[in-house]
């Protein structure tokens, strides 16, 4: 099955693979988590204004151009950037939208395959009579790959390797029979658990099945508007944020999916479809669940600590043991009506992320959908052992950092600037509105050429010179202090505390506070657990007060710092190999693209 | 539940809800 063969068998399956896309883990995870920290009903004001402004322009770059590499035949981000413009960069710039889909498709398979389990562990009814902190730590046992939760040796390892078959399966069946059967049926098993879950979240009272609180505490917490925030750049920046993500934009995968469109077909209104079904997903599904449910049994103030821990934390953490409360059937089926919702996100968005690389190859290399498939799927296996089997040692949060967050941000401005600097906006909404079922206001083609590339340039500065704390009115000629987690402050590895080296002798402690237990596989300091290598030879005991520095014990250390330097020099390396492909691709699917 | 807080969630929900229903609409419409 040649690429150049393929197309969408049907605009709704376009709309609904467009749309699975984008519906992802963001809209059920992110979204409310986001709306709690920023100021409730007052951080969809800053919300929409980037949905407008930096969301739908966005949107339609990517929707336009890849239409309009699809023209030539060219189906992936390295061939349809060179196809705006005949300067060799943006081959290579493209290459970076290869980058990000396949590191952020290699993180969010191992998420999927959390997700089935704890679906089947809801069904199985695992986490009935669990206390909350059982439940909280099943968490921390599943992801421990040497510790089974179901009585199958390796399962989490197991599952991780189903999910990943799965997707290769389905994406090599191509697009018409894979990507679009599967998102057919997906999406609207998605929306009726969502409404179900919606339902269960808005009903629920004061009393029965052990709720603390009317649902109305919540929706009034998340929905009453703090306006004092809006002067606060950290919500615009989160807010941008969150439409960026939510969009799936700046990856490639929106670009190559309308590579598939045909040239009678429009732009305009599909892509603003898609848009809007995810917004709806969002803002009316995705809002009225976890928030909720859990504000419900625990109320406010722990909802807002527990948040802070960011959404993946409340989804696996805390929402099994809430759905226990409903009763052994109930439970049952909300726990696998919201694992399921989430695997139905994290599958139509996993196939899009994947369909750029495969796409790139079977069109650069005359490789069969299928042949390129099992040979992602490969890739995908290679990149993807060192997050799993690495997972407490950063690896996955560099993955979802440098991957996942700057390259995606990076790509995206780079795109926005190709688009409306070096091809033209004249030619760009040209391109928008050719054959359109709607014609776009005129403004956004003011917004595309001025707005979206400013904001993105001012996201992606801000993101590189973050103060402490999002403080931003630390900001001064002097300087400032930079946060752990922006770009500059992650490069300098401004997070990791005593244990700067690779190699050591010694183990510091990283926080104050009292020994309040030692194991034989980890020393507890406060709240904070070390755990103990083999042969360690412990220097502290029980009840002792240690500070910053204070050496835990010796021997022969590998530091945390180690496996996260390791893996990015892993992902220069790998980003360098993409480059040496599209180096290596096909010469007549770069040469300069003449329309008729 | 506050005034502005149900205001504030009726508009942004019920916007759009219609708008995603209008274009979707358009769409079958076309067909």
């Amino acid at each position: 099955m040649a690429q150049t063969e393929q197309a969408w068998g049907s605009r709704l399956g376009l709309i609904l693979a467009m749309a699975g896309s984008a519906v992802g883990l963001g809209n059920f995870l992110r979204f409310p988590v986001q709306a709690v920290q920023n100021g409730g009903g007052a951080f969809i004001i800053p919300y929409l204004v980037s949905f407008i402004l930096l969301g739908l322009p966005l949107v339609m770059i990517e929707w336009s151009t890849g239409k309009f590499g699809g023209k030539f035949g060219r189906h992936s981000p390295p061939t349809i950037l060179q196809s705006l413009n005949k300067c060799k960069f943006w081959r290579y710039a493209g290459s970076l939208g290869l980058f990000s889909s396949i590191i952020i498709c290699a993180y969010y398979c191992y998420i999927e395959s959390w997700i089935l389990s704890y679906a089947l562990h809801s069904v199985f009814g695992t986490f009935d009579g669990m206390t909350e902190t059982e439940v909280s730590s099943f968490f921390s046992t599943y992801l421990d790959l040497g510790t089974s939760t179901s009585g199958i040796p390796y399962d989490t390892f197991l599952c991780f390797a189903f999910c990943m078959f799965l997707n290769i399966f389905i994406l090599s069946h191509g697009i018409a029979k894979g990507i679009e059967r599967v998102a057919k049926f997906c999406m609207p098993l998605l929306l009726i658990f969502g409404m179900f879950l919606v339902y269960k979240a808005y009903t629920m009272r004061a009393g029965e099945h052990g709720a603390l609180f009317d649902s109305t505490v919540a929706l009034n917490f998340l929905w009453t508007p703090d306006f004092d925030s809006l002067l606060n750049p950290k919500v615009w920046l989160s807010a941008a944020g969150q439409v960026f993500f939510t969009l799936s934009l700046g990856m490639g995968a929106i670009q190559t999916y309308a590579s598939y469109l045909k040239e009678k077909d429009d732009v305009a209104l599909s892509s603003m479809t898609a848009a809007f079904t995810n917004e709806f997903t969002e803002i009316v599904i995705g809002s009225a669940i976890i928030i909720p449910i859990s504000i419900g049994y625990f109320g406010i103030d722990k909802v807002v600590e527990l948040t802070k821990f960011g959404g993946l934390g409340l989804g696996f953490r805390t929402m099994p043991y809430l759905f226990e409360q409903w009763g052994d059937v109930l439970s049952a089926i909300a726990g696998f009506s919201f694992f399921g919702l989430l695997f139905f996100a994290a599958i139509t968005s996993s196939l899009s992320i994947a369909q750029p690389f495969v796409a790139f190859l079977s069109n650069n290399y005359d490789w069969s959908q299928r042949r390129t498939s099992y040979f992602f799927g490969i890739v995908l296996f290679v990149m993807a052992l060192p997050c799993v089997i690495f997972f407490d040692k950063g690896v996955f949060d560099q993955y979802d950092f440098w991957g996942g967050t700057v390259a995606l941000f990076f790509f995206a401005m780079l795109e926005a600037i190709a688009f409306s600097w070096v091809m033209g906006v004249n030619k760009g909404w040209d391109l928008i509105n050719r054959n359109g079922d709607i014609q776009m206001p005129k403004f956004y083609k003011f917004v595309l050429k001025y707005i979206t590339p400013t904001m993105l340039i001012i996201i992606f500065v801000a993101a590189l010179v973050k103060p402490k704390d999002d403080d931003w009115s630390l900001l001064s000629f002097k300087g400032w202090e930079l946060d752990d987690s922006s770009i500059i402050g992650e490069l300098r590895h401004q997070n990791i505390g005593p244990n700067k080296t690779w190699f050591a002798d010694e183990f510091y402690a990283e926080n104050d506070g009292v020994v309040k237990e030692i194991t034989k596989d980890a020393i507890v300091v406060e709240s904070q657990s070390y755990s103990l290598p083999k042969n360690a030879e412990v220097l502290v005991s029980v009840d002792e007060t240690v500070s910053l520095g204070t050496p835990l014990y010796e021997g022969k250390i590998v530091n945390t710092v180690f496996y996260i330097d390791a893996c990015r020099i892993g992902l220069v390396v790998f980003l360098g190999l993409l480059c040496l492909l599209v180096y290596k691709a096909k010469s007549h699917n770069f040469e300069e693209t003449k329309e008729e | 539940m506050s005034t502005s807080a149900l205001v504030i969630m009726l508009i942004v929900q019920i916007s759009v809800t219609v708008m995603t229903v209008y274009l979707f609409y358009k769409i079958f419409k076309k067909k």
